[in-house]
């Protein structure tokens, strides 16, 4: 009888052994793909600087990556709109007002970087700097010569809003665009009490808001605008490809930037991402597949020192509420 | 205890672990197919078969991949709630249909604005415009795709150190069958490394679908030729995206310079 029943017994802890290890094995595939470290991004730069960025760290650091690439007005919204449960541990890209806006909702976190130029960074170093662009109207030479021969080409923003450039001119969207947002709020620095006639008549000009930075410049580009403002290094990427673009420089700088966001658990990993885009080798890739101006290279940024660090977030809101309002009419 | 008691508690419990192992091999890990036609029909969620597209200037393509059919029905989705009036008459670049597992299809057109089974969706550029046009032009960075658009390009000139000519025949033959040959590359450490490696100026081709169709985004794409890579530009990308691709395009040398 004792037999028997040490005999069943038996039978039911083997069962159960088998059934348990099998579960195990499951429970251990998982955490093995787990240890693998995992970066999640929103790309606001362009898609291959993105990429370009992400696998080169991750070919080095051992991890896997995945990313969002969004516009920067559309990826504050996302990155808001998350902030209980925020999915990406990284911002690539969007200009610096976006990032310092991320700030200001308490949604990103400080970056312990040793970078050491101040007009780069955020004082408190929630966002770093890494690249720096700067506006410029661009324009189609073979239309402009076809319409207007020898005249001069518009200089300033207040310039494109002659009456001849009617339907001629291509403008980010500041509702979407980080590009966008900075022709805005040149538009209101720039102009004082005089600028909301200048974006009234600037509106009234455009043709076309696009949801893209880069976007006026191939409407220039390939002749089916003849003016457009964006910045210079996505002209210069067409200029190089024998587009017949001239670039005229604003007074306007940007700095396109990187943040982390609070709340995730990949801290370590985001840290060590950023000082990679911050390094030499960052940089250098950079060089290769974006045409801004990487942070490295910058030894002065005089117009950029004006403005970082102030509080331009509830002066902007104000500006996009004026720029819909005009557009609306 | 008797006999009889062991030899139930016995049979119980072998009784209990053939359930066991029964559920195991049944329930667990395996794929259960619903295909009751009542069943996918009743529901709006049914599951996207295929895509295809229609670009203006480069053609018909269809979206293979499932995950990425997903991914665009996922912005349709979105975008199929938004209703936004009437559409301005700009032409589209992308008209397309989208075909479900219950039989359902989805029609859209995309240009500046875009419409969607008939509905203005959009009617100025937006966020998720723009992340569609990048999404469907993905589709078409295949090598035989460029292959194909290369041969039916009316207009291929080719420009070097502030030069142009437009190539001859037997250039464009040998140009599409290196597009056809090459292989798309993802690992940016290798293009890295191909760009530094390179030591001349890069050479553009520039394509132009239709000949009497100047001043047009849609009608343009540019291939800027290095060494041992190349890589291409959609001009009505809003994002100004390119993709890499390996290959030696353009002949290397003296004869390169000709």
């Amino acid at each position: 009888m004792r037999k028997g029943m040490l005999f069943l017994l038996s039978i039911i802890c083997l069962m159960s052994i088998w059934i348990v290890r099998n579960n195990e094995q499951t429970k251990q595939g998982t955490a093995a793909r787990e240890t693998v470290p995992h970066l999640t991004a929103y790309v606001s730069a362009k898609e291959d600087i993105g990429r370009a960025l992400l696998s080169s760290y991750c070919e080095q650091a051992g991890c896997t990556y995945e990313f969002v690439r969004l516009s920067t007005e559309e990826l504050v919204r996302r990155v808001t709109k998350e902030a209980d449960h925020p999915r990406a541990d990284v911002i690539i890209g969007g200009t610096w007002d976006a990032h310092q806006t991320l700030k200001q909702r308490g949604l990103s976190t400080p970056f312990p970087s040793d970078m050491d130029q101040a007009e780069l960074q955020d004082p408190d170093r929630y966002w770093i700097g890494y690249e720096v662009e700067r506006l410029a109207i661009v324009i189609n030479t073979d239309v402009w010569n076809e319409r207007f021969g020898a005249a001069p080409y518009p200089k300033t923003l207040a310039d494109l809003t002659a009456k001849r450039y009617q339907d001629e001119l291509i403008l980010p969207d500041p509702n979407h665009s980080g590009t966008g947002a900075t022709i805005l709020q040149a538009v209101f620095d720039g102009y004082g009490t005089k600028a909301e006639e200048v974006l009234r008549q600037l509106i009234e000009r455009t043709r076309l808001f696009t949801a893209n930075g880069f976007a006026p410049t191939s409407y220039v580009a390939s002749g089916e605008a003849m003016l457009g403002v964006n910045f210079i290094g996505d002209q210069q990427s067409l200029r190089e490809k024998y587009y017949p673009v001239k670039s005229v420089p604003l007074d306007t700088y940007s700095i396109n930037a990187i943040s982390k966001l609070k709340g995730r658990t990949q801290q370590k990993q985001a840290n060590a991402f950023m000082r990679f885009v911050l390094s030499a080798d960052g940089q250098a890739i950079l060089r290769k597949v974006s045409f801004g101006t990487p942070t490295y290279a910058i030894a002065k940024t005089q117009p950029i020192q004006q403005n970082v660090g102030q509080d331009i977030v509830a002066d902007y809101r104000d500006y996009l509420r004026r720029f819909n309002q005009l557009q609306d009419k | 205890m008797k006999a009889s008691t062991i030899a139930y508690l016995f049979l119980m419990g072998v009784l209990f672990a053939l359930g066991l192992l029964l559920l195991q091999q049944t329930v667990f890990g395996r794929l259960h197919v619903l295909d009751e036609p009542k069943r996918l029909n009743a529901s709006d969620d049914s599951l996207p078969t295929e895509l295809t597209l229609r670009h203006r200037a480069w053609g018909e393509q269809t979206v293979e991949d499932g995950t990425e059919v997903q991914r665009i029905t996922t912005l349709l989705k979105q975008m199929k709630t938004v209703t936004n009036g009437t559409c301005p008459a700009d032409p589209a670049t992308f008209n397309g249909t989208l075909r479900f597992l219950n039989g359902t299809t989805w029609t859209f057109s995309l240009g500046e604005s875009m419409t969607l089974n008939g509905q203005c969706v959009a009617k100025r550029p937006s966020t998720q415009t723009t992340t569609l046009k990048a999404r469907f032009l993905n589709a078409y960075h295949e090598p035989e795709q460029l292959a194909r658009q290369f041969a039916e390009a009316e207009v291929v000139t080719w420009y070097a150190a502030g030069r142009s000519r437009t190539l001859t025949a037997r250039e464009r033959e040998d140009v599409k069958r290196r597009l056809a040959q090459a292989e798309p590359m993802t690992d940016y450490e290798e293009v890295g490394q191909a760009l530094d490696a390179s030591q001349r100026q890069p050479r553009i081709l520039k394509l132009q679908r239709f000949m009497n169709e100047q001043n047009t985004r849609a009608n343009l794409l540019n291939i800027t030729v290095y060494e041992t890579l190349f890589s291409v530009q959609y001009m009505d990308d809003d994002n100004g995206n390119t993709f890499y691709l390996k290959g030696q395009l353009l002949p290397t040398g003296k004869e390169a310079d000709r």
